[in-house]
């Protein structure tokens, strides 16, 4: 029997909510770069066509840990946060 | 030695701009520096008798592991976990070493999911300190039985910490 439900759960992650997430960029590196980053991982999302938030939070992640700047540990964090996610989440097959 | 109580920690300072901006002006994500903190990590773990140890950057919330041996698992996977589980937050809240000779009895790590769940149980971490004074992350062992450090320990691990740091130094940016 397989199952999909997330362990993250089992160990207390949860994931911020988009706005969250802003809010943490606002306050550590401005608005101008917060919204752009937003929309950058929103377009790229819809060009990949439909995607969870949970992939849409790994992009921003991704694209922000890119940046050589504070915005870049900001995404990295972010990034390791959602693969923790995914890690723990991942399909697990039981007897 | 007498384990830490990790008192009195700064909630403030894992989001210090100023020392996530020298985090970032390590460049330790182009660096292709992993592989020579791996081997330091593996031979600090061969010392120990332990089977993992890291070159953990402590980030604003999440551990990024930038140097390890011995991981598996979820942590393998992601490269780190999430700031709060982490037993290395303590060492740079505090800015001093963080020893849990029993993690199962440990007020600051007992509910931990790395302590509950991935059955880590002793952990020894000294700060990586950068030449600007900041404080990075933790050069760390840590293993799945109770045991204890001693002062020479410490002193091992300080060395490991000194030659990781000087290490990241050689490969600044900023």
């Amino acid at each position: 029997m397989t199952t999909d439900q997330p362990s993250a759960t089992v160990y207390g992650l949860t994931l911020p909510s988009e706005a969250e997430v802003i809010a943490d960029l606002m306050r550590l590196v401005g608005a101008d770069v917060a919204i752009f980053a937003s929309r950058e991982a929103s377009d790229a999302d819809e060009e990949a066509g439909p995607r969870g938030y949970v992939e849409l939070l790994l992009r921003l992640g991704e694209q922000l840990a890119a940046r050589s700047d504070v915005a870049g540990v900001f995404g990295r964090s972010l990034a390791v946060r959602v693969n923790t996610y995914i890690a723990l989440s991942s399909p697990r097959t039981s007897a | 030695m007498t384990p830490s109580d990790g008192s009195s920690p700064d909630a403030q300072t894992l989001s210090s701009t100023a020392r996530l901006r020298e985090i970032a002006d390590l460049g330790l994500d182009d660096s292709g520096i992993d592989g020579i903190l791996s081997e330091i990590a593996a031979e600090a773990a061969a010392h120990f008798g332990l089977p993992v140890a890291l070159v953990s950057i402590v980030l604003d919330q999440a551990q990024y592991f930038r140097g390890s041996h011995g991981l598996d698992g979820s942590m393998a996977t992601a490269g780190g976990t999430p700031a709060e589980w982490s037993f290395c937050q303590h060492v740079v809240r505090n800015r001093a070493p963080f020893i849990v000779e029993d993690a199962q009895h440990h007020p600051l790590m007992q509910d931990s999911p790395l302590v509950r769940i991935e059955g880590i149980r002793c952990y020894a971490g000294v700060p990586l300190i950068t030449f600007r004074g900041h404080v990075i992350g933790s050069f760390c062992v840590q293993g799945p039985d109770a045991r204890s450090f001693t002062k020479y320990d410490l002193a091992q691990l300080q060395r490991y910490a000194k030659r990781v740091i000087t290490r990241i130094e050689q490969r600044r940016r900023g």
